[in-house]
């Protein structure tokens, strides 16, 4: 492996000086791994800020011989010895360090886990430098000691766990490589001469070597077992062809499902059965959602999927949305009931403006429960004589009046008042609630 | 190509011909819960919101692994 002295930045992978790229390459690594760390580093008390302009200065771009700072500082600097770049460094990072940690609140943490991770993930991994003279690895043991020894039997790695196709490949080689040493157990040897006929003499040029010529042959397929063969081409054009009928039919037979289910429910709440707003919106996600089911193997139409997610909020709205009829216009709204039977079930809403609500005249022979509530306004009910009232209210922001007294007034409250109940009377339950604004409950 | 279809044994024109669209199904899946959470809303009743709020992440997390799973096959 080269040096670190021979990391070059990067012309073609640059983001701001090509110098991640460059590092990036020099060890082959992926580029967004480097510049992770980078930033790690830099968190890590600004070191890596500093190295990052040190090697911005110092790291010729590829292509160049000089560094940035030899034009920047003129020629003064090419004497400088590298021992004196690294003192400075290592002096500007001791500098910066103690003042970006404090604003990081970083400490060496992530520093040292990138030096441990670059030490014992790769650095220790790297493999064993190739014996200059034989060329072959450390620690393998392809082939003899001697050169002729080789040369008559080859020894080679035995290679341990499943087979793989780049082992299939090695093994091809090592068959074809014994049988031709067995073919040809010297160079010029008379068993050599009968394994590959040798050509006549008429068209044998002078000089011609049969083994070399040999040798040629042997070599001249290099990929015995279709290792680098290009791949056959599927037949990409048929299956895109069927994905997308299939797909197109079920996007049309979702389309079908859709119009049934909506031409139901249009027909349903034409005949008088009540349809609320969510239902239509679920009815069409629902159908939405398992024909991109279906699409998993059948292949996904075009356009279902923003079909699906605009159908989302939809639903998601009018579900939580109250229903319409409940929604009461702004202003001022009277209401006056008689009976408990007349009593809404769901109560009472209005958004904005003051809500009036008359009970003086209701005639209730047994418990019953009323609930009201106003967004923003005044809620003002009247309670029936000869009936026990407990009320119970809840107001975000504003005043709570009951019987001519004033209760309380501020943010959330809360309570329930029950006063002494006639023994023999029948209850009447308030929920009452307010928003933002005021309560009355008077007799 | 991928490492599965340079199995041995592996069949990449039958992998072509069926690819599994995992954004697809899980998409689907969540959409066809939340249309029947507003179906049953709508339609039956409330929902249990203490039910819901252990029973929506857990169903997440089903769908999530299922399309994890999934894509690695593919």
């Amino acid at each position: 492996m080269s040096s670190i002295w021979d990391v070059r930045r990067s012309r073609t992978d640059a983001k701001v000086a090509g110098l991640c790229g460059g590092v990036a390459e020099h060890w082959g690594v992926d580029p967004v791994l480097v510049r992770v760390a980078w930033v790690l580093l830099a968190l890590s008390g600004g070191v890596g800020v500093v190295l990052y302009l040190a090697g911005w200065l110092l790291v010729p771009q590829q292509g160049r011989q000089t560094a940035a700072s030899h034009d920047l500082l003129g020629g003064s600097t090419r004497s400088w010895s590298r021992e004196v770049w690294v003192v400075l460094v290592v002096v500007a990072c001791l500098v910066v360090f103690p003042l970006v940690s404090k604003a990081t609140k970083v400490g060496v943490g992530p520093l040292l886990v990138i030096a441990a991770i670059w030490y014992f993930g790769y650095h220790r991994r790297r493999p064993a430098a190739p014996d200059p003279a034989t060329g072959a690895l450390a620690g393998t043991s392809l082939g003899s000691d001697a050169p002729g020894a080789a040369a008559a039997a080859p020894q080679f790695v035995q290679h341990i766990g499943p087979p793989t196709p780049f082992t299939a490949a090695a093994q091809a080689w090592r068959q074809r490589i014994e049988q031709h040493v067995q073919q040809h157990p010297a160079p010029g040897s008379p068993a050599s001469a009968g394994a590959v006929p040798p050509p006549s003499a008429s068209t044998t040029p002078a000089g011609w070597d049969p083994d070399l010529a040999h040798r040629t042959a042997f070599l001249a397929q290099p990929d015995p077992v279709g290792l680098y063969a290009p791949e056959p081409v599927p037949p990409a054009a048929l299956v895109r062809s069927r994905d997308r009928v299939a797909a197109r039919r079920l996007r049309l037979v979702c389309l079908a499902v859709l119009g049934l289910v909506l031409s139901g429910l249009a027909l349903a709440d034409r005949a008088g059965v009540h349809v609320p707003a969510v239902v239509p919106a679920a009815a069409a996600l629902l159908v939405v959602g398992l024909t991109l089911v279906a699409a998993t193997w059948c292949g996904r139409a075009r356009g279902l999927l923003p079909l699906g997610l605009l159908l989302l909020p939809v639903v998601l709205v009018t579900s939580v949305l109250p229903p319409v009829d409940q929604l009461q216009q702004s202003g001022s709204q009277q209401r006056q009931y008689l009976t408990a039977a007349a009593l809404p079930r769901d109560g009472d809403l209005q958004q904005t403006g003051q809500l009036e609500v008359d009970l003086s005249g209701l005639d209730l022979q047994q418990d019953a429960s009323y609930s009201a509530h106003v967004g923003s306004g005044r809620l003002e009910v009247v309670v029936p004589p000869d009936t026990n009232v407990a009320l119970r209210y809840d107001v975000g922001l504003g005043v709570v009046q009951a019987y001519d007294q004033r209760v309380e007034a501020g943010t959330d409250l809360v309570s329930t008042l029950t006063p002494t109940a006639v023994a023999g009377r029948p209850t009447l339950t308030l929920d009452l609630s307010v928003d933002r604004g005021q309560l009355e409950v008077r007799s | 190509m991928s490492e599965l279809s340079r199995r041995p044994g592996a069949d990449p024109q039958r992998r072509l011909r069926h690819p599994r669209d995992v954004v697809a199904l899980v998409v689907g899946l969540v959409l066809t819960a939340v249309a029947g959470g507003a179906l049953w809303r709508a339609l039956v009743g409330p929902l249990d919101w203490s039910v819901l709020a252990t029973a929506a992440p857990l169903s997440l997390v089903v769908i999530g692994v299922v399309g994890l799973l999934l894509t690695r096959r593919s």
